[in-house]
């Protein structure tokens, strides 16, 4: 995990969230992720508040370039920056593509760098293709954050997203202990992109180096959720003895759940999984046709990174960079209910603001 | 035709051709962009610009020619997509890159040919012909590439002139352009093309060589779709399977009907083309520096290629009512 | 008079089936220079079928055309051109879209610029011009697009674009059909002018017996494949030419 000395403040909010602890802990230092949970919870009436503790800045534009601006898993996301541009008094645009083509994120990024834009977050999805376009964007002053997936050759000066190969390790730990043993298939949307093709790598990895006797393939889908479950369920007709199947991104792991419950998959010993927390896949947990989804906390990617960005533009650059780890969470079928129960802006499933309430001690 | 106040007759029949509306509605929407922000003719934004004009652009000088004499290619996208990846594994034979470029767009110039062929011998409708080529080309660029990106290659020279230099897609748009417009307007190539789309019967009794002329049309149109292909990855450095497609063929198709050129057929304009390939980059830059969010930017496009066409048919009707002798 | 002039165009007993329909059953035909002929017919008597074979659109099963005495094989459009045989057909075969100077030199434009192979807009417009002139038609500009002209104006560029590539044989498919009294004036006289010009041979397929009997300087009468009558058109009249219609109309009734 990739956690600097700066990072002590993500995890104080992180923290704050999930536990929301009295204010008067976090008064006791007037760190940024402090100042943020301390305003969230005061509620709405914090927001009338245009500059808080900050000096008076201009309203900045931070744009954030995506490669699926469609895509609901990234709704939380734009709910986040939402939030967090609100509570700084800072603008955000929100562009990119819609069918993770790269030249047109790289076309949207150059708008921003010629646009002045005052800071840029990028999904780079893409080993080398924006390599010169964060260069072009810090030649001009402008600093660069990835957001949701990074590459480790380009410049940008953060990433703030899941630790993706790490998250694919993780669940290929899993995937030993729940299967044990035999052939298990990993789906993957867009091969070779850097948001997901980790999370395979890792996964393929931690159940090699765990020597189990697993017999892993890495199968390619489709971007498109309709088309990836006809393949998906191609692949099972015709590999009838798979002991597992996983998906890497919500649409499949979705469709995971989905093929499962069509025919009767758990029953018969069949495991599955997956990422994100798409409706039917926690009802497909809750059911459970999937036995884990991993939430990588898509409101978190775009809250810090808005905040992040605000800290290097107030502090004149000498804040930060730091990379933010916003998490990686098996949601499983004793916690899924909460989620399912919960219509939450910060779960994207609902857009108004509203606290969520929790009690009773907090579960392991 | 030089008759006392030429000089006004022939400056209204200028304004009356396709193209001049188009022209008009970029001018007018470059000065709302540039004052409502003013970085959006500064040199960075320009050069920006150019790269959302080039590569429609490109593609339109095919698909212009091919609307002329009635026939559509659906399929450019994907030969775009299909071509890097082409050079890339000729390349990993260990041929040098230039000559790997020119496999690439011989590939490209083939599928064309058998476009041109099923279309022409076997008497199927272009729309079906590509629309089955479209598929057909995407499966074989995930095939090739299984999928996985790749990185383009070449040394600074070469990578330069094929696009890594901001504006060595623009200067290819122009020259492209410029040298179609010489064909369209002056050679029998283009003047042909024209009487086909026209009135095929009488191009036939003329003895034109009719199938000679559509054919090349679609191995034109399949080659320039290879070479944008190549011009875009190497501007990005990226090869991509999941890049063009459908989306591009749109792109160019809209700037040639944009600029003039008829849906029917029989009519066309590489101009037009290039100057409908300007409104909607002007468009698709201008907003996004606006800020506009990506749901309302597809909102706000529609919108304006609409308004941009209802101006051009307007005017156009006002051409044929005025121009009568 | 026809006798003198030298022969452009002989047709002996051409034959020619499509399928199980016998289209022309030993049709012979002569024109002379500076001589029209008209061929008139009910439709699908074979009267189009017999310029498709003489324009080289279509071989004949059997027979023999000669061109100037000569016997000669018309293999195709362009050999047919090339001896000086054009035709004007029903459909004009003009493009709309293009100016009146590019469909007079459709498919034979004149180029320059050595490999360049460029158009040479300027001399056609010059020769356009002076084709017209020529014939005698009036047009405001020659770069007009076609389909901005009226009906006998169309007909003037065809038959003036056919003149200008050098026919010696001109064959008109229907020229006045659909046409005005107006319009058709305007053809008639260019016809005249054509035939006052002395070296050129027309045969005009035509429905009207009143303007062909005014326009053409033989007649013949086309019936079923075969020809029923043939006559100087000063040595018949109308109601003959009817006749022999209303003759072939009842026996083909009782039959």
């Amino acid at each position: 995990m990739k956690r600097g000395p700066k990072n002590a403040t993500g995890e104080i909010a992180e923290k704050a969230f999930a536990a929301r602890l009295p204010r008067r802990a976090l008064m006791r230092g007037v760190t940024i992720g402090g100042a943020a949970a301390l305003l969230a919870q005061a509620g709405p009436r914090a927001r009338a508040a245009d500059v808080g503790p900050f000096p008076e800045h201009p309203k900045w534009k931070f744009v954030f370039v995506n490669h699926v601006t469609t895509n609901p898993f990234f709704v939380p996301t734009q709910y986040g920056i939402q939030d967090a541009c609100a509570l700084l008094g800072v603008d955000y645009q929100w562009t990119g593509s819609e069918t993770s083509d790269v030249a047109q994120m790289v076309n949207a990024m150059n708008v921003a760098i010629a646009g002045k834009a005052d800071a840029i977050a990028v999904c780079l999805v893409d080993p080398k293709g924006f390599d010169r376009p964060v260069e072009a964007a810090h030649a001009a002053g402008i600093p660069v954050f990835s957001y949701n997936a990074d590459s480790k050759s380009n410049k940008r000066l953060a990433y703030i997203g899941q630790d993706l190969f790490l998250s694919g390790q993780m669940m290929g730990e899993r995937i030993v202990k729940l299967v044990g043993s035999g052939k298990v298939a990993i789906f993957i949307a867009t091969p070779g992109q850097l948001n997901l093709q980790p999370r395979v790598d890792g996964a393929m990895d931690a159940i090699k180096k765990s020597g189990a006797d697993i017999q892993a393939t890495m199968i390619a889908t489709d971007p498109s959720a309709n088309a990836g479950l006809s393949k998906i369920q191609a692949y099972y007709l015709g590999n009838q003895d798979v002991k597992g199947l996983f998906g890497v991104s919500g649409g499949d792991s979705m469709n995971c759940g989905l093929l499962s419950r069509q025919h009767g998959l758990a029953s018969k010993g069949v495991r599955a999984g997956g990422y994100d927390l798409l409706p039917r896949s926690l009802e497909a947990v809750r059911d459970g046709f999937l036995d884990f989804v991993i939430d990588q906390q898509p409101y978190l990617q775009g809250f810090y990174t808005v905040m992040e960005m605000f800290a290097y533009k107030v502090s004149g650059g000498l804040i930060g960079p730091a990379d933010i780890d916003t998490g990686l969470k098996f949601v499983t079928k004793d916690a899924v209910g909460q989620y399912m129960n919960t219509k939450s802006r910060y779960e994207g499933s609902a857009k108004d603001a509203a606290i969520i309430a929790r009690s009773g001690p907090i579960g392991g | 035709m030089t008759a006392p106040g030429g000089v006004a007759r022939r400056a209204y029949a200028l304004l009356l051709r396709p193209e001049a509306s188009v022209v008009v509605v970029s001018v007018a929407l470059i000065v709302y962009f540039e004052i409502a922000n003013r970085n959006f003719l500064t040199d960075a934004n320009v050069q920006t610009l150019s790269q959302f004009v080039a590569a429609p652009v490109i593609i339109a000088c095919g698909e212009i020619m091919l609307l002329i004499c009635r026939e559509i290619d659906l399929s450019v996208g994907q030969v775009f997509a299909l071509a890097p990846f082409i050079m890339e594994n000729v390349h990993d034979v260990g041929v040098p890159v230039p000559l790997a470029i020119v496999a690439a767009l011989l590939v490209s110039a083939l599928i064309g040919l058998a476009i041109g062929l099923i279309t022409i011998k076997l008497s199927i409708p272009s729309f079906i012909t590509t629309l089955g080529m479209l598929f057909l080309i995407t499966g074989l660029t995930l095939t090739i590439s299984r999928g996985y990106p790749a990185n383009t290659e070449g040394g600074p020279v070469l990578t330069g002139i094929m696009g890594v230099w901001g504006y060595a897609e623009i200067v290819w748009a122009l020259a492209i352009v410029a040298v179609m417009h010489v064909v369209l307007r002056h050679t029998r190539w283009g003047l042909h093309t024209t009487a086909i789309g026209g009135n095929i019967v009488a191009a036939a009794e003329a003895g034109i060589a009719i199938n000679r002329i559509k054919i090349g049309n679609f191995v034109l149109t399949s080659t320039l779709g290879g070479l944008t292909g190549l011009l875009e990855a190497f501007r990005v450095g990226s090869i991509d399977p999941l890049a063009g497609g459908s989306n591009i063929m749109f792109l160019g198709v809209a700037s040639g009907v944009i600029g003039g050129t008829a849906i029917a057929g029989g009519a066309g304009t590489i101009i037009g083309g290039l100057v409908g390939g300007i409104m909607l980059g002007v468009l698709q830059d201008g907003f996004t520096l606006q800020g506009i969010n990506a749901f309302t930017f597809d909102i706000v496009i529609g919108a304006a290629i609409l308004i941009a066409m209802i101006a051009n048919i307007h005017l156009a009707r006002l051409r044929t009512i005025g121009g009568r002798a | 008079m026809s006798d003198a002039k030298p022969e452009a165009i002989r047709a002996e007993s051409i034959t020619k089936t499509f399928g199980t329909v016998v289209a022309l059953n030993g049709v012979s035909l002569r024109v002379a220079r500076g001589e029209t002929l008209g061929i008139l017919g009910d439709n699908g008597a074979g009267k189009s079928t017999l310029i498709k074979i003489l324009t080289g659109f279509h071989q004949p099963d059997s027979g023999r055309v000669y061109v100037d005495g000569r016997p000669v094989s018309l293999n195709s459009v362009d050999e047919a051109r090339a001896l000086g045989i054009e035709c004007v057909y029903q459909d004009l075969a003009l493009v709309n879209g293009l100016s009146i100077y590019h469909n007079m030199f459709l498919n034979r434009e004149p180029l320059w610029g050595g490999l360049l192979r460029l158009l040479d807009h300027k001399t056609m417009r010059r020769r356009a011009r002076e084709a017209l002139a020529e014939i005698g038609v009036a047009v405001p500009s020659v770069e007009l697009e076609v389909g901005q002209l009226s009906g006998g104006q169309r007909q003037a560029i065809a038959v003036a674009r056919a003149v200008s590539s050098n026919a010696r044989i001109l064959l008109l498919d229907e020229p006045l059909a659909a046409m005005g009294a107006r319009e058709a004036r305007l053809i008639i006289d260019l016809i005249d002018r054509l035939k006052s010009r002395g070296d050129i041979a027309v045969v005009m397929i035509a429905h009207n017996y009143a303007q062909t009997l005014e326009i053409c300087d033989r007649v013949m009468l086309i019936q079923h494949g075969e020809v029923t009558f043939e006559s100087r058109t000063a040595a018949t009249s109308a109601e003959e030419l009817l006749d022999i219609v209303r003759r072939e109309y009842r026996a083909a009734r009782t039959a």
